[in-house]
């Protein structure tokens, strides 16, 4: 039996960096929620981290305070997917994406 | 990937940064802090037995759902072999790490959740076992920790849930949303949901109508914003931080039981992981399912390994001192194996007498009064296992110096001389250290408290003993009329 259990979602960061990763369905309305109404990325509990957020046609547009590089920035996010049970998935087409600036 | 190795598991456990409070202080790293280190451990552990293909067995089993190999702690029991099977890895496990299987609870839950979500589908045409089985699905694909959340905080005991002052007392709904539930509330003694990928939650008992927003089941990952840990924190927490080097500990690498008090502040429940929100009706048959599957497990396997360590241990200090032979210490020993070898055949004989619930359901739970039964008798037993450790294993166990005292060069070789009997100071010592972790720990209440405290079990016997037919049977061989 196959069951539709994933939802891919694509991390952007710059032009050049990106990630997928795999969750379980309902992932990425759970990061919306966190992101948006509470201001908090999953694994990180120290306020102010999350300096803005947005959603707009299925992108979740962040804003993360502090003046990080990329590979710093998908760290952070690396962390806050894994934090959801979302995993590193190689190719896939994402449904969802998040675009950190 | 359906089986996650030990390291991958604490590779996950490096990056999983749940919001933990331990003695004091926030935890960072889960195992980096000493306390918190011996819970992913023995996770770690409970990964690596499913690894042995001499387990495979007992630790492996075959998704209904997609027909892969998956670990059996996240397996739903279809026929009497799994049931079998599922006590016989409570056993292996609590004797490979001396503490929870902390994926036990999970485990058990979701048997559960399969059994009731079907149910409600059925009666009430709700899409919750579609969802668990999604959910269920993904969580065997990636092998997650799955640890289980039961108890309430409860408030006052005599008050309903909603008429607590303190209504966070009672894990409940907050916000019904388009695409999820917000949730508040407090469960306490959970073990080992800080090292967990998810946790099952579940209602907390019984609930009536009009209780409707403490009817909740759902998963919850275990950094979801909004979640706090409060670990557990007691002498042993203190000692395992203080100590130095792990060796100087009755179990160096696991530890005693680590659980905590899980607050969940507005957490975020996306729907597809909803498994029950609202239908008090079905809250009593999901807990009692649960009650069914964890006594046969947590009460009549799990202990038996903790039982079978503490017998091995208790005859090596035996030997140590040269009393193995003696008759009432050989009397003691034996005592210790009935009480242990009872509680392990009521867990088989509830395995073997186990059955699908509901009919056409395809899961399959426990025999309910062998379950009880095996969980009753062992709640007792390890008592007196434990005072005939602490018996035989005299009164060093509780007075004796710490082991690094054995190297200092003014009183180490005073304590040799003190201490070596038919073996040596630091053998004894050992051992001593061991039935300390068992006899004065917090293993004894625990083993009272785990699967629920003997009193639930004693009402259970109530309501499935026929002791009419007991009468009617006596008084026919009496010949005595009605």
């Amino acid at each position: 039996m196959q069951f539709d259990t994933d939802e891919i979602i694509q991390v952007r960061i710059g032009k050049s960096l990106s990630r997928n990763y795999a969750g379980y369905k309902g992932t990425f309305a759970a990061l919306i929620y966190n992101c948006v109404e509470k201001k908090a990325l999953p694994g990180f509990h120290e306020k102010g981290l999350v300096a803005g957020a947005e959603m707009e046609n299925e992108t979740l547009s962040l804003r993360l305070s502090g003046n990080r590089p990329d590979d710093a920035l998908m760290e952070i996010m690396d962390i806050a997917l894994r934090n959801v049970s979302a995993f590193p998935r190689e190719g896939g087409e994402a449904r969802f994406s998040i675009t950190i600036g | 990937m359906a089986l996650k190795t030990a390291q991958q598991y604490l590779d996950d456990m490096e990056k999983l940064v749940p919001r933990v409070y331990c003695g004091g202080k926030w935890v960072k790293n889960l195992l980096e802090n000493p306390v918190t280190r011996s819970m992913v451990m023995a996770n770690s552990m409970i990964y690596a037995l499913a690894e042995d293909p001499k387990n495979k067995e007992v630790m492996v089993a075959t998704s209904h759902l997609t027909g892969e190999p998956i670990n059996r702690n996240l397996n739903v029991a279809r026929n009497i072999h799994d049931l079998d099977m599922r006590q016989e890895m409570a056993l292996l496990t609590s004797q490979s790490v001396g503490t929870c299987n902390y994926r036990c609870v999970g485990c058990d839950a979701l048997n559960s959740v399969a059994a009731t979500t079907w149910e409600m589908d059925r009666d009430l045409g709700t899409q919750y076992e579609a969802n668990f089985n999604k959910w269920l699905a993904y969580a065997q694909a990636n092998d997650l920790a799955v640890s289980g959340a039961i108890t309430d905080a409860k408030g006052d005991r005599r008050k309903r849930p909603s008429q607590q002052e303190e209504v966070d007392t009672f894990v409940h709904l907050v916000e019904k949303r388009p695409d999820g539930i917000v949730v508040r509330g407090i469960k306490v003694s959970q073990s080992g949901a800080i090292g967990s990928h998810e946790t099952l939650v579940l209602p907390g008992g019984a609930l009536r109508e009009g209780e409707e927003k403490f009817a909740l089941a759902f998963a919850v990952q275990n950094s979801a914003p909004g979640l706090t840990y409060i670990c557990q924190y007691n002498a042993y927490s203190a000692e395992r931080e203080a100590c130095g080097d792990v060796c100087e500990l009755g179990n160096p690498l696991y530890g005693q039981r680590e659980t905590s008090t899980m607050v969940f502040d507005n957490v975020f429940i996306p729907w597809e992981r909803v498994f029950l929100c609202g239908e008090t009706k079905y809250c009593g048959r999901m807990v009692t399912r649960f009650a069914k599957a964890h006594r046969m497990n947590c009460g009549g396997a799990c202990k038996v390994g903790f039982a079978d360590l503490i017998i091995g241990g208790t005859m090596l200090a035996a030997e140590y001192i040269g009393v193995e032979k003696v008759p009432h210490i050989q009397e003691k020993i034996i005592d210790m194996v009935r009480f242990s070898e009872t509680s392990h055949a009521c867990a088989i004989a509830a395995a073997m007498r186990g059955r699908e619930e509901p009919k056409g359901s395809g899961v399959y739970l426990p025999d309910d009064l062998f379950g009880n039964a095996a969980k009753l008798n062992i709640a007792h037993g390890f008592w007196e296992i434990i005072k005939n450790a602490g018996d035989i294993g005299g009164g060093l166990v509780v007075t004796m110096p710490r082991m690094k005292d054995l190297d200092d060069p003014e009183v180490g070789p005073m304590l040799k001389k003190a201490f070596g009997a038919a073996a040596p100071a630091d053998k004894r010592m050992k051992v001593a250290k061991f039935l300390q972790h068992w006899s004065a720990g917090l293993h004894g209440p625990g083993t009272w408290h785990g699967a629920g405290a003997p009193q639930t079990q004693r009402f259970m016997f109530t309501v499935l003993t026929d002791f009419d037919a007991k009468k009617k049977m006596a008084k026919k061989l009496m010949q005595m009329e009605d």
